[in-house]
C-alpha cells in the first residue's frame, strides 16, 4: 500500500499557477527523490503534502485514506514528517524541550524533566544517533547535530513518511555521508522516504525512484538504476548544461590586490595577492574560517593585524562601505539575511548602495534607475514578472543574479563572492559560473567562497586552503586536487580533541 | 518561482470592491476616504465643523505633531523608535522661550530651539547606534532627561512675555492660513523629495529593511542612523518651539505624552513599525486624523474625561485596517 499519495495536486496563489496538476506516491521501504530548478514546484508540492499550504485542487491520500490536511500538526499526526531545509530549532531552548515542543500526544503529559520523558527523549535521540545530553542548549549544537535533532523531532510522532528538504546542504561533507546512512537506515526500517536535494550524486547513491519537475508539472517517475545524473539534469532543465567547463582566461599581471598576514577576532593570517582578471578560491570545511576572511577583508569584521593594499595603495578598511570605495564589493553567503530587502523590490534592490550613480542635480533620476535595472534583467538573464514585485518571490537563483548585479555595477577592482552558488538551481548555478570568467576575463579580480570544492577548484587561478580558523596554505591551479585541498583542510588531531574537552 | 499570470483573476464589479484592491497600491487613498468620510458625517453632526475657523484650529492643532511626525518616520523607517519627542518639544519650546526673553533676536532664538533637539537627538543617536543600546531604552531615558532638564531649568515655572515676531510664528497667517500649517507643508514636501529622489533617502528604507545587507553593500548605516535620530529631534525641537509660539508661554510639562500622538501618527500613516515602509505623506494625513478624531469629540460634546478613550480606540481601529490590508 503507497504510505502517501498525492493526485493532480495543483497550487495557485493569486492568479499564478506554481504547480500543476502533479501526481506523486511513496511507498513504504522506499526513498523517492524529488527534483527539479529552483522554482519548479519542489517546495509548494512538500508543504502541500505536509499542511503548510492547502492545495488549490487534487487530493492527498495517507496510508489509502482520503485526508486533508489544514496545519502541519494535522499532518504530523497521520505520521507525516519533515525536515526543513532551514532548521526549525529553539537555540534557547534544551535538546529535550526542542523534542518535547512536537511530541504531543506521543506520550502521557507529566512534568518538565519526567522519567518518562526522559525515557522518550533518550530513545528519539538514540533512534537517530545524535550522542549528546538531553540537557544541551539547542544553540551549542553544530550543524550536523541540529540536522539530527530536526530529524528526531520529524520521527517524534512516529512518523512513517519522512520528507527530506535539502538536508545536507548546510552540512560540512564529512558529515554527509553519516546523513545519507542515516536515511538508508530508516528506509529499511520500513519508512517511505521524499528527499528533496540538489546534490546529485547523493540522490544517485541512496534514491530508489526519482520524480523530476520542471516550471510546476510533473516531467515523469523514474527508477533511478535509470538515470545517470546528466539525466537527471538534462530533464531539470531540459537542455545541456555544461558544469564546470574549464574555461578559465588568462590573467594580467598588474597586482590589484594584496593583502599580508590579515588578522581578525575569527580568522588569522590571511596572504596572498591577486592580478587582474585573477581568481582565487577559498576552500575549506565549513568552520574553517574561509567566510571569515570575506567578512575581514570588507572590514565587517574588525582588523587585529596585517595589511592591505589595492593597487599598491596601503589601504586600512573599517566598513563595507570604505570598502566599496576601495573598490572591494561582496557577495554575502546567506541570501536571505546578509544580502536582500526581502520586502523591497526588486529593482530596489538592484540600487541598494549604488544610488550614487543616479544623481542628477543632487536628485535621483527614476528613469535611469528604470532603465538601469531593466538593462541588469537582460544581461542577468533574471526571471521576473515584474521590476516591482517584491524579491522574496524569486527564486533563489534569481534573487542571487539580483545580488550579484548589485555588485558589479560599480565596476569594482575586486568582487568577493561567497557561496555564490549556494541553495541555487543548476541553470542559475552555471549562469553565474560564466558570469564570474566573464568578470574575470574582463579583467575583475574575483575571490570565490565555496563550500562546494568541485566549484573552488572548477574557478579558481590559485586555492587557498583555510582550517580551524586559519589560512593554511595556497595552491597554485596543478597542485590544487581535491586530495591536496582537502589534506590541508581537515583539522589537526590536536584540535579535535581539544574540542572534546572544552 | 516561474510567474505563469496565465489565469488573470477577474476585477470584481462591485466598485467598492474594487477601490479596494486599487488602493491597495496607495495605502494614503484610503486614509484621504477615512478623512472625507468622517468629514461629511461631521458636517452633518455639526455645522461648526466646516467652518473656516474651525478648520484653522484644527489643522494648526494637528500641524505641530505632524512636523515630529515626521522625524519620528525617518526613525521608524529604520526599524528604530524615539521615545524621547514629546520632551524634546517641551525643552526645545522651553530654551528658546527663556533665550527671548533674555534678549535673543527671535531668529536666532528659534535656531537656538532646533539644535538642542539636534543634540538630544545626537545623544540618542550615538548611545543607539555607536553603543548598540536599543533605542527604546536611550530614548526613554532621554525622555526623562530632556523633561527633567525643563522642569529643573525654570523650577516649573511658566516663562512668557515674548514679542509679536515670534508670536506671529504660532499664530500668525499667510494666505488665511495659520503659519504652522505652511511649514508642515514645506516640510512635508521636502521630506517626501528627501525620501523619494535621494539616496540618502532610500538607504533610510534599506536599513529597515535589511540592516545587514544594506551595510554589506556598502551603505553607511551608523552615519546615517544617527543623522535620522538627529533629524527627529530637530524637527521636534521645531515642532516645540511652534508650539511655544502658539500658546505664548512655555510651561514644564508642554507636550508631555506628545510621542505617543506623533507615534500613532506614523502608525496610521501605514509605516511599519519594523522599518522599511511607510511615506511622509500618509504621516500627515495619519496626524490629521487624529487631529480630527480630537475635534469631533468636542464639537459632539463628548465629555473631556471620555476622550482620550476614544482617540486610543480610533488608533486601535487604524491599525487593524492597515493590518488586513497587508494580509
Amino acid at each position: 500500500m503507497l504510505a502517501l499519495e498525492g493526485q493532480g495536486l495543483s497550487k495557485t496563489y493569486s492568479g499564478v499557477t506554481v504547480v500543476r496538476d502533479i501526481d506523486i506516491a511513496v511507498e513504504p521501504g522506499r526513498i523517492r527523490a524529488v527534483i527539479g530548478e529552483n522554482g519548479a514546484g519542489k517546495s509548494t508540492l512538500m508543504k502541500m503534502l505536509t499542511g503548510i499550504v492547502q492545495p488549490s485542487a487534487g487530493s492527498i491520500r495517507c496510508n489509502g485514506e482520503s485526508v486533508a490536511f489544514q496545519t502541519p500538526g494535522d499532518a504530523m499526526s497521520a505520521g507525516v514528517g519533515i525536515v526543513h531545509q532551514e532548521l526549525q530549532i529553539v537555540p534557547t531552548l534544551s535538546v529535550a524541550d526542542n523534542l518535547m515542543l512536537v511530541a504531543g500526544d506521543a506520550i502521557p503529559k507529566t512534568w518538565r524533566g519526567s522519567p518518562s520523558e526522559r525515557t522518550f527523549v533518550n530513545a528519539q535521540l538514540k533512534r537517530v544517533g545524535l550522542d549528546v545530553k538531553p540537557t544541551t542548549l539547542a544553540a551549542n549544537l553544530s550543524a550536523a547535530q541540529a540536522q539530527l535533532l530536526e530529524i528526531a523531532k520529524a520521527l517524534a510522532l512516529d512518523s512513517r513518511v519522512l520528507i527530506f528538504d535539502e538536508p545536507t546542504s548546510a552540512l560540512p561533507p564529512n558529515d554527509v555521508e553519516r546523513l545519507l546512512a542515516l536515511v538508508e537506515g530508516l528506509r529499511d526500517d520500513g519508512h517511505a522516504i521524499l528527499y528533496i536535494s540538489h546534490h546529485l550524486n547523493e540522490i544517485k547513491r541512496i534514491a530508489d525512484d526519482i520524480t523530476v519537475l520542471r516550471d510546476g508539472q510533473l516531467v515523469g517517475h523514474y527508477p533511478c538504476a535509470d538515470l545517470s545524473t546528466d539525466d537527471m539534469i538534462h530533464l531539470m532543465v531540459d537542455r545541456p548544461v555544461a558544469l564546470y567547463g574549464n574555461m578559465l582566461p588568462d590573467h594580467g599581471e598588474d597586482e590589484v590586490l594584496r593583502v599580508e598576514g590579515l588578522t581578525s577576532e575569527h580568522v588569522a593570517n590571511i596572504g596572498f595577492s591577486l592580478r587582474k582578471g585573477e581568481i582565487i578560491g577559498f576552500a575549506g570545511l565549513i568552520g574553517s574560517g574561509m567566510h571569515d576572511a570575506a567578512q575581514t577583508l570588507v572590514g565587517e569584521q574588525k582588523w587585529l593585524r596585517g595589511s592591505v593594499s589595492v593597487n599598491g595603495k596601503p589601504v586600512r578598511l573599517r566598513s563595507p562601505a570604505q570598502a566599496a570605495e576601495a573598490g572591494i564589493v561582496i557577495v554575502p553567503e546567506e541570501r536571505k539575511i546578509q544580502a536582500i530587502l526581502p520586502d523591497m523590490s526588486v529593482q530596489e534592490n538592484f540600487h541598494i548602495g549604488r544610488h550614487g550613480a543616479f544623481r542628477d542635480n543632487g536628485l535621483l533620476s527614476p528613469k535611469a534607475m528604470r532603465s538601469k535595472a531593466e538593462d541588469l534583467v537582460k544581461i542577468f538573464k533574471v526571471r521576473l514578472a515584474s521590476l516591482n514585485q517584491p524579491i522574496s518571490t524569486l527564486s533563489g537563483g534569481n534573487q542571487q543574479k539580483v545580488v550579484v548585479a548589485r555588485c558589479v555595477q560599480s565596476d569594482p577592482e575586486v568582487l568577493i563572492l561567497s557561496e555564490p552558488t549556494r541553495g541555487v538551481d543548476v541553470g542559475a548555478k552555471d549562469d553565474i559560473h560564466q558570469l564570474v570568467l566573464d568578470l574575470a576575463k574582463a579583467g575583475t579580480a574575483v575571490i570565490v567562497i565555496s563550500s562546494e570544492m568541485d566549484e573552488v577548484l572548477a574557478l579558481s587561478h590559485k586555492v587557498a586552503v583555510f582550517s580551524a580558523g586559519e589560512m593554511v596554505g595556497l595552491l597554485p591551479r596543478e597542485d590544487a586536487t581535491p586530495q591536496n585541498v582537502m589534506k590541508l583542510a581537515t583539522p589537526k588531531t590536536k584540535d579535535v580533541t581539544d574540542d572534546r574537552a572544552a | 518561482m516561474t510567474a505563469q499570470p496565465d489565469m488573470q483573476l477577474q476585477p470584481p464589479q462591485n466598485p467598492l470592491a474594487r477601490f479596494w484592491i486599487w488602493s491597495s497600491q496607495f495605502p494614503e487613498s484610503r486614509l484621504i476616504l477615512a478623512i472625507l468620510i468622517g468629514g461629511v458625517l461631521l458636517s452633518f453632526a455639526s455645522d461648526a465643523f466646516l467652518s473656516a475657523r474651525n478648520i484653522r484650529s484644527v489643522s494648526l492643532a494637528f500641524s505641530f505633531s505632524a512636523i515630529a511626525a515626521m522625524g519620528q518616520l525617518l526613525v521608524i523607517l529604520t526599524g528604530r523608535i524615539d521615545l524621547s519627542t514629546g520632551s524634546v518639544m517641551g525643552l526645545s519650546g522651553m530654551v528658546t522661550a527663556l533665550a527671548l526673553v533674555s534678549g535673543v533676536p527671535v531668529g536666532l532664538g528659534v535656531v537656538i530651539g532646533i539644535l538642542v533637539g539636534a543634540s538630544v537627538g545626537l545623544v540618542n543617536g550615538l548611545f543607539s547606534v555607536k553603543f548598540g543600546i536599543s533605542s527604546f531604552i536611550v530614548t526613554l531615558g532621554t525622555l526623562q532627561v530632556a523633561r527633567g532638564i525643563t522642569v529643573g531649568l525654570t523650577e516649573g515655572d511658566t516663562v512668557s512675555g515674548f514679542s509679536d515676531v515670534f508670536l506671529f510664528l504660532g499664530s500668525g497667517r499667510v494666505l488665511g492660513v495659520p503659519l504652522p500649517v505652511w511649514i508642515m507643508i514645506i516640510l512635508l514636501i521636502a521630506f517626501t523629495v528627501f525620501l523619494k529622489y535621494t539616496a540618502r533617502g532610500r538607504e533610510i528604507f534599506a536599513i529597515g529593511g535589511n540592516e545587514t545587507a544594506a551595510r554589506l553593500a556598502g551603505v553607511k548605516v551608523p552615519r546615517l542612523q544617527v543623522l535620522v535620530f538627529v533629524l527627529s529631534g530637530a524637527l521636534a525641537g521645531l515642532a516645540g518651539v511652534l508650539l511655544t509660539a502658539r500658546l505664548g508661554a512655555a510651561v514644564s510639562n508642554a507636550a508631555v505624552g506628545y510621542e505617543l500622538i506623533v507615534i500613532a501618527s506614523v502608525v496610521i500613516g501605514g509605516a511599519s513599525l519594523s522599518g522599511g515602509a511607510g511615506t511622509v505623506l500618509g504621516v500627515v494625513l495619519g496626524a490629521m486624523l487624529i487631529g480630527i478624531v480630537n475635534n469631533a469629540l468636542v464639537l459632539l460634546t463628548v465629555p473631556t474625561y471620555w476622550q482620550q478613550t476614544f482617540t486610543g480606540a480610533v488608533i486601535v481601529a487604524a491599525a487593524l485596517v492597515d493590518q488586513m490590508r497587508r494580509r
